[in-house]
């Protein structure tokens, strides 16, 4: 299974997948990466299914034939975190988009994932939507995961975009703070796609379509709602039959 | 002749591995004299040319040096710095044909100017003077073989010890090797030492001959070229 | 892609270029005197000082990555300089990495050279400095090789680059981490074509030892 190195940081697969291995008695290969990678192995039929956040990559994937049954199965939501000194003076915005804005305006630092994630593209998005180019030596795109990002922001007391479950999984050992959130636009949806066996004849679809199926099932979704971490709820069930 | 011998040796002892090397209870090397140091391979001869250069220290015993011992630091130098010593088996350094004979007046504080005129008299007396530019590398054997002696010669130092100098020496340059020498002790009175098993050196060069053998003086004898041994009359 | 000059090549390739030539001559400034004087010295713990910088040889990239980093983050005594995720990080972490290297190799050469030679470079009145500079001198294609040769090890590195610079476009990102972040985004091309450039320098740099060394034996 391919699936987005904010996903695997959470720690999620590594809590609810022992539950199925044991039911099917398979095991599941969890392959971190970032959404680029993780649907480009899918199409290269590399992997049985992903998990993904990025509806518009993922549309374009069943589209092209690379996937079908996918089902969006939880939600969560982004935050833009910063230093608590906050420069840039975005605490409490509820734009997401101003805020980014505002950042661009003062000039302080923002870390960037720039590896065509799921994060990145939203991030990409709110830039566009703010009327801002983020370029700049403020501007520090490292190509690199959640973490990475979490870190260098810490580091260098930076403003980034983040998924609250890897925020909230980290939160105790950075100096950072969350300065916006619930802005809808700031909303991450989390769908399963399995990979085409009409594609793929080599996929194992059956084990790849419990696995899908699974997800959706109500005891399951419990326990995604009720995984915490440190305290926290990273993750809401949302499950609803995907097209 | 000088009163001071050039070298005072005393109870020298030197020992490698465990082997004693040299064993040489007196012995005194009078100044202004070409001496010879025969003996057979392993008999301690270059050693004892490497403990008179003070390039070795021996294990134990006395060397004087113009009547000075040599002890550390500065007076270590000024002493070495008497001292000439060509090896048995010379390397010249990886630098042009000039760079290497003014080598040693650099490396003694007379600057480029001052060592220029010293240099030029050199190259042209050994007849280097159309390769002074060339890298030592490019050299002929001949040619490497002049280098070798007018690097040890520009120095004039009051000493000049030769190790084996036939065995890098072509037959053909000894003469003029032996003329140089030669020079050197009539015109400045330098003290030789020639450690060689060639009798036609020893016979035609050398005021004395030391013997060794296994590392102890056999014998010394003063030769015919010896002032000891003159009648009065010139050398031919 | 390299033909047509794309633009992120030529930032990526420079400051890889820059940031391994930087710690190729600062390492060389404190490893090649300090395996002169090794080769020159008489200590009697000489063969273990040796034996030591052959192990640091040793040391994987990753390893010497980490150190520095607890060195310089935030937390560490080099904290308040901010050089995390900056070239002075990289530069110092490649440095640390090759000075061994440098070490070793200079004072292997300097050992190599014939003992006649600082023997006869003492009889021409030279002190006991000079000879040894001497003997360096003699030695200085082997020395040259032992730059190149550590030019080419840091050149090639990801564990530094990528823990002490963060990757950060057109800052801290070399040819290295650019193919680690390539391959990682799915974009097969740029990470090949930086692939090629890097063994294109890796051809340089051996065919550099080659020549030095027909010259040298």
């Amino acid at each position: 299974m391919a699936t987005t190195t904010s996903v695997q940081d959470s720690g999620l697969m590594d809590y609810l997948l022992p539950n199925f291995e044991k039911t099917c008695r398979c095991k599941v290969d969890v392959i971190a990466v970032g959404t680029g990678q993780a649907l480009k192995l899918a199409a290269n039929g590399d992997v049985d299914l992903v998990v993904v956040h990025d509806p518009q990559s993922e549309k374009k994937f069943v589209d092209d034939g690379f996937g079908i049954g996918r089902r969006t199965f939880m939600v969560n939501d982004f935050v833009v975190v910063g230093p608590p000194a906050d420069p840039a003076r975005i605490r409490g915005l509820k734009n997401a988009a101003r805020a980014l804005a505002a950042i661009a305006k003062a000039g302080a630092p923002f870390v960037s994932r720039g590896d065509e994630s799921g994060t990145h593209v939203k991030e990409k998005a709110l830039w566009n939507a703010a009327g801002a180019k983020p370029d700049g030596s403020w501007y520090f795109e490292i190509g690199q995961g959640m973490g990475a990002v979490l870190t260098m922001a810490h580091e260098k007391q930076a403003y980034a975009l983040c998924d609250r479950a890897t925020y909230l999984s980290r939160r105790n050992a950075l100096r950072l703070d969350i300065l916006v959130e619930g802005d809808p636009e700031l909303l991450n949806s989390y769908s399963v796609i399995q990979v085409n066996p009409a594609r793929f004849p080599a996929v194992k679809a059956e084990l790849a379509g419990r696995l899908s199926g699974w997800f959706c099932t109500p005891e399951v979704q419990k326990l995604i709602g009720d995984y915490t971490v440190g305290g926290n709820r990273l993750f809401r069930p949302a499950c609803i039959a995907g097209k | 002749m000088n009163l001071e011998p050039a070298y005072r040796i005393r109870s020298l002892v030197h020992a490698y591995h465990g082997r004693t090397v040299l064993d040489i209870p007196e012995l005194d090397i009078p100044a202004g004299e070409i001496c010879a140091i025969a003996g057979p391979n392993g008999s301690g001869k270059s050693t004892l040319l490497q403990i008179l250069a003070l390039l070795l220290t021996p294990v134990s015993g006395s060397v004087l040096l113009n009547s000075a011992e040599s002890v550390r630091g500065a007076q270590a130098l000024r002493l070495r710095r008497q001292v000439t010593l060509v090896h048995q088996k010379p390397v010249l350094f990886s630098a042009t044909v000039r760079n290497n004979i003014s080598y040693g007046p650099r490396a003694t504080g007379r600057g480029r100017n001052g060592a220029r005129e010293m240099v030029e008299t050199m190259l042209a007396r050994l007849e280097l003077t159309a390769v002074a530019d060339r890298h030592a590398r490019k050299l002929s054997g001949g040619e490497a073989q002049r280098v070798v002696l007018a690097r040890a010669l520009v120095l004039e130092t009051p000493i000049l010890l030769l190790d084996e100098p036939t065995s890098f020496l072509d037959d053909g340059i000894l003469p003029l090797v032996l003329n140089l020498l030669r020079e050197a002790n009539q015109f400045r009175a330098a003290t030789i030492l020639i450690a060689t098993h060639d009798l036609k050196i020893v016979a035609s060069l050398a005021h004395r001959a030391v013997r060794l053998d296994a590392g102890k003086v056999a014998e010394v004898v003063a030769c015919a070229k010896s002032p000891d041994a003159r009648t009065g009359g010139q050398d031919d | 892609m390299i033909l047509t000059g794309d633009p992120e090549i030529f930032t990526v390739v420079f400051a890889s270029l820059r940031f391994s030539l930087c710690s190729t001559v600062l390492a060389a400034a404190i490893a090649l005197p300090a395996g002169v004087a090794l080769a020159c010295s008489h200590l009697r713990c000489r063969r273990l000082i040796e034996d030591l910088l052959k192990t640091l040889l040793a040391l994987p990239t990753v390893v010497v990555g980490l150190f520095v980093y607890t060195l310089v983050c935030s937390q560490g005594p080099l904290g308040p300089f901010h050089l995390l995720f900056t070239p002075g990080a990289i530069i110092l972490g490649q440095t640390i990495l090759i000075v061994p290297l440098i070490a070793a190799l200079s004072c292997s050469a300097v050992s190599t050279v014939n003992p006649v030679v600082r023997e006869t470079a003492l009889t021409l009145g030279a002190s006991g400095f000079r000879a040894d500079l001497t003997v360096a001198l003699e030695a200085r294609s082997a020395l040259l090789m032992a730059c190149i040769t550590a030019f080419g090890r840091v050149i090639g590195e990801v564990g530094i680059s990528l823990l002490l610079g963060g990757n950060i476009l057109g800052f801290t990102r070399t040819i290295t981490t650019a193919i680690a972040l390539q391959t990682s985004k799915g974009e097969f091309a740029l990470g090949l074509a930086l692939g090629i450039i890097l063994l294109g320098v890796a051809f340089i740099v051996n065919l550099a030892l080659r020549l030095l060394e027909g010259r040298n034996g």
